[in-house]
């Protein structure tokens, strides 16, 4: 039997030199994250010390710690996350598994599309008006976690759906087939199978939540407090913010530039912190079920 | 429970006859606006295996899942005509299709063990429902494996994951999933399409084992297979009812053209 004539074949040479240029750009593309990462400990590695990260910040900032932006952070984190899962696991399951008319579906999708291209400072706008404002929360701990929730819901929304939606349908078949019931289905089959997505949606939504600076600006945030948050009504120091102020606005910016670039470092490392825990989790997961 | 046994002695008065396992009167399926079946109407009698048979499309797989209620999730499904099990419509307003599914055991075309020990996969369809007593549990899973022909090859190793199985093994495990909730009808669609030939015969014994038990509706592509395992066969073409009878007289005396056309292979 005669084959018949290929049109077009590559060159060999042709070949080789795209792989070795798209080899080329990744690497400078991962460099380029390298880079970033070697220049926040070079130049931040030293102030950090386990007095940076509990102590009150000295001196007109320009000693002592971040112990209150680091621990406003985490609490506005947990609260923004808290929240943003259990509304965003609750829609993404509504409009992967429950609403039973597509165009619903679609049109729902298109809102979401949009809110996710909302700049990040009109939530802070909006969380202001709402949260600080008329629900009369104040610049507060959970009025900055809310706004931060609504941030992140379109992410966690899109990310349940998908996680959802990438469960087999046999599998939702063969339970349904049983005589469970859909909400049975869901919670015994769907969602332990789509956990491993979740989390990691979920990881994917904390580091973005962790480094916003513009929606805590006007809910939460305060420029200096000498004490520790209390409680959720009250306001904090936030990490992101508190980096702006060393940069920008501290009494003596050329000394407080160290401790930027130590609470830059910080901050990148609690994001790795939270990705490395959910792709742990998620690789746990993935095993038992293995699907 | 007792509702329904009293409408079987009622059917049964009335009809003055056998109450079929399974009835269809004039059922018509539309999804949207096409139309999947055009007037179906068929009866079986307990125990008795039934053969859908009938190129793709022809509407045997909505036929199939009629009988459990699985096309109501299908957006535009519409149904004209009346459904029946033990004489009762299983379409009409009271009946809840959740606690119909779990008197009809379904098997799918593809293995579709959950991602669970091949004990919890068996146990799935018991926990939904009361709360039964791990000894009890364990006992109907023991039952059901051995009915399915599985107890054997996996009695030493029910806490290890289902999908360590073969395929003919997950299949029968499937099987056994189904049987544990002791539904009175079997549906199969297609449930060998996807083995090889040995598990294939092992599924097809199976199936001549469980007729003393149960009713049971296959879908099947393979006319042997239907010739083998089926006592009835049906013939669905467009989403008619083109031919019904006896397996033996189905493949040795059809009367349509389209049904001789087709099981001497002539298209399909």
């Amino acid at each position: 039997m005669r084959y018949k004539a290929v049109t077009f074949v590559p060159k060999r040479w042709v070949e080789g030199l795209s792989t070795a240029l798209i080899t080329l750009i990744s690497w400078v593309a991962l460099g380029a994250l390298g880079g970033v990462i070697a220049f926040l400990l070079y130049k931040g590695a030293g102030v950090l010390s386990w007095a940076f990260f509990t102590d009150l910040p000295r001196r007109g900032m320009q000693s002592g710690g971040i112990g209150p932006a680091l621990v406003g952070s985490i609490y506005v984190t947990l609260v923004a996350i808290g929240v943003g899962s259990l509304v965003g696991t609750a829609a993404g399951a509504y409009m992967s598994e429950f609403a039973t008319r597509r165009r619903i579906v679609r049109f729902l999708e298109f809102l979401i599309n949009t809110l996710a291209g909302i700049p990040s400072v009109v939530y802070g706008l909006f969380g202001l008006a709402l949260f600080v404002v008329a629900l009369g929360l104040g610049a507060s701990i959970l009025a900055g976690g809310l706004t931060l929730a609504l941030l992140s819901l379109p992410l966690l929304i899109r990310n349940a759906q998908e996680a959802f939606g990438a469960v087999p349908k046999a599998l939702k078949e063969a339970s349904i087939g049983l005589g469970a019931s859909e909400l049975q289905t869901f919670f015994r089959i769907t969602l332990p199978i789509a956990l491993p997505r979740l989390l990691t949606g979920l990881a994917l939504a904390t580091g973005r939540v962790l480094g916003e600076t513009a929606p805590i600006l006007f809910t939460a945030a305060v420029y200096y407090l000498p004490t520790y948050p209390k409680g959720l009504l009250e306001p904090t120091m936030l990490l992101p913010y508190h980096l702006y102020v060393l940069v920008t606005s501290g009494v003596d910016v050329r000394q407080t530039y160290p401790m930027a670039f130590g609470t830059a470092l910080t901050l990148l490392g609690l994001t790795l912190a939270f990705t490395g825990l959910a792709a742990y989790l998620r690789f746990r997961l993935k095993r038992r079920y293995r699907v | 429970m007792h509702l329904r046994a009293w409408r079987l002695i009622f059917a049964f008065v009335l009809s003055g006859a056998t109450v079929y396992k399974l009835e269809t009167r004039a059922v018509s399926v539309w999804y949207g606006s096409y139309q999947a079946l055009k007037g179906v109407s068929l009866a079986l009698e307990r125990n008795q295996v039934l053969a859908l048979i009938g190129p793709s499309g022809c509407g045997k797989s909505t036929f199939l899942r009629l009988f459990n209620r699985m096309n109501d999730f299908i957006e535009g499904f519409r149904l004209e005509g009346e459904v029946l099990i033990d004489g009762e419509n299983i379409y009409a307003p009271q009946v809840d299709p959740v606690h119909l599914r779990r008197r009809v055991g379904m098997v799918f075309q593809k293995p579709t063990p959950f991602p669970f020990s091949i004990y919890e996969n068996v146990a799935y369809g018991l926990r939904l429902q009361n709360r039964l007593p791990e000894s009890q549990i364990r006992e109907r899973v023991e039952h059901a494996l051995r009915q399915a022909a599985l107890w054997e090859e996996v009695r030493d190793n029910l806490k290890k994951s289902a999908l360590m199985l073969s395929g003919g093994q997950q299949q029968r495990l499937c099987i056994a999933r189904a049987l544990a909730v002791r539904p009175s009808l079997l549906l199969m669609d297609e449930p060998t399409s996807a083995l090889d030939p040995i598990s294939t015969a092992k599924i097809e014994e199976l199936i001549h084992e469980l007729r003393q038990h149960y009713t049971i509706v296959i879908v099947t592509h393979n006319m042997q297979q239907a010739a083998r395992v089926s006592d009835m066969t049906a013939f669905f073409y467009m989403g008619q009812l083109v031919e019904y009878g006896r397996t033996k007289d189905f493949f040795t005396n059809p009367q349509h053209p389209e049904t001789i056309r087709y099981i001497t292979g002539r298209f399909g």
